[in-house]
């Protein structure tokens, strides 16, 4: 059997030998993708734990419903609602309010402590902090999806309006939102600009 | 334009549009002959302030974006692929025998009703029991086992109620 060298472009193969129950193809496969998916539960609930549950089920549906992606829309874009309904059932199914916990929070800042980071070397990490917070915690589920998609991930606004199941013209109203809520906390912190004439 | 009327532009602007006006590199292409030439871009250009001020929101939008790209599940790869396989397989070999369940179900429940309407005298215990109940004209209270649920349908037939059990817990 062929094995695929990279998942991202032998992506059809990949799923080809998924499908056909290689487990070892499917390992493969979530390796890709786990990752990312759980960045989308994670934005999508504002909670740790809920994403790790998310993204578990949507693993699992996955591997159930492979069968059924039949390559019309891409992968991603597919397996984006996948992680979406498998996210929100979870939340459903746990009756939770949207939070952060702050050991979420707490974990962050003590790995960015212990572990120098090239993404957050030189950034305090209070400062790291009050970021996600602020993202996690003040956003809408779907100005934060919208953002995370358009601004954070460098998705096109049609893509994305795709897989949140809106407009573009919603999506650019959650997008607009959503940057006006971080931007306006991030230049309230800003020394001096509010004082600006 | 002044630092307030900027400072409020600021906040919807599109960031790669930001990016390419202050002559960062932008993941996707916008040009910096692509930036409107407007009072706000003016105002960017010239104003140190705000320009900082700028550069520094675009500096915490990459480090947020970068601590989110950082986070992943702590269960670990192996596991949870190969639990991903198992449930799988759980879930459809449950959706079979729920299947085949039902259909046994409906076959009987139909057999039955057939019978006593056509006064044959084919009744299975669990009709009988049923019957004895409704006739005392009590609804029972039917608890299922654990993980499983029980359905109960009344029928036309005011003297024929059916319980149906089956397994899970009617996800």
């Amino acid at each position: 059997m062929k094995e695929p060298r990279n998942p991202e472009t032998d992506l059809p193969v990949l799923i080809r030998q998924a499908r056909g129950g290689d487990p070892a193809a499917f390992e493969r496969l979530a390796g890709a993708y786990r990752d990312r998916m759980y960045r989308w539960a994670l934005v999508r609930t504002g909670d740790e734990d809920d994403a790790e549950d998310a993204t578990q089920e949507a693993l699992v549906r996955l591997h159930r419903g492979l069968g059924k992606f039949d390559g019309r829309s891409r992968f991603e874009t597919w397996l984006y609602a996948v992680v979406r309904s498998a996210a929100a059932d979870v939340r459903r199914s746990k009756g939770k309010t949207l939070r952060l916990r702050e050991r979420f929070v707490a974990r962050r800042a003590g790995e960015a402590a212990a572990e120098p980071h090239p993404v957050v070397d030189g950034l305090e990490s209070q400062r790291i902090e009050s970021l996600v917070r602020v993202f996690l915690d003040s956003l809408p589920a779907r100005q934060r999806e919208a953002m995370d998609l358009v601004d954070l991930q460098g998705v096109e606004q049609v893509e994305a309006a795709t897989r949140l199941g809106v407009s573009p013209a919603t999506l650019r109203t959650h997008l607009f939102r959503a940057r006006r809520t971080i931007r306006a906390r991030l230049l309230a912190v800003e020394p001096g600009i509010k004082e600006m004439g | 334009m002044n630092c307030r009327e900027f400072q409020e532009r600021l906040l919807e602007v599109d960031p790669l549009v930001l990016a390419a006006a202050l002559g960062q590199r932008a993941d996707r292409a916008v040009r910096r002959a692509d930036v409107p030439q407007d009072a706000f871009h003016d105002h960017l250009r010239t104003c140190s302030f705000c320009r900082e001020a700028t550069e520094r929101v675009l500096a915490d939008q990459e480090h947020l974006a970068a601590s989110l790209a950082a986070m992943g599940p702590a269960r670990p790869l192996e596991e949870a692929a190969s639990a991903a396989i198992r449930e799988s397989a759980r879930r459809r070999s449950r959706l079979r025998w729920t299947s085949w369940t039902a259909a046994a179900a409906a076959v009987t429940g139909v057999m039955a009703l057939r019978a006593m309407d056509l006064g044959e005298g084919f009744a299975p215990e669990t009709i009988e029991v049923a019957a004895a109940t409704a006739g005392a004209q009590l609804m029972p209270e039917v608890e299922a086992m654990l993980d499983e649920s029980v359905l109960v349908l009344e029928t036309d037939n005011e003297n024929v109620v059916v319980f149906w059990f089956y397994q899970g817990r009617g996800e």
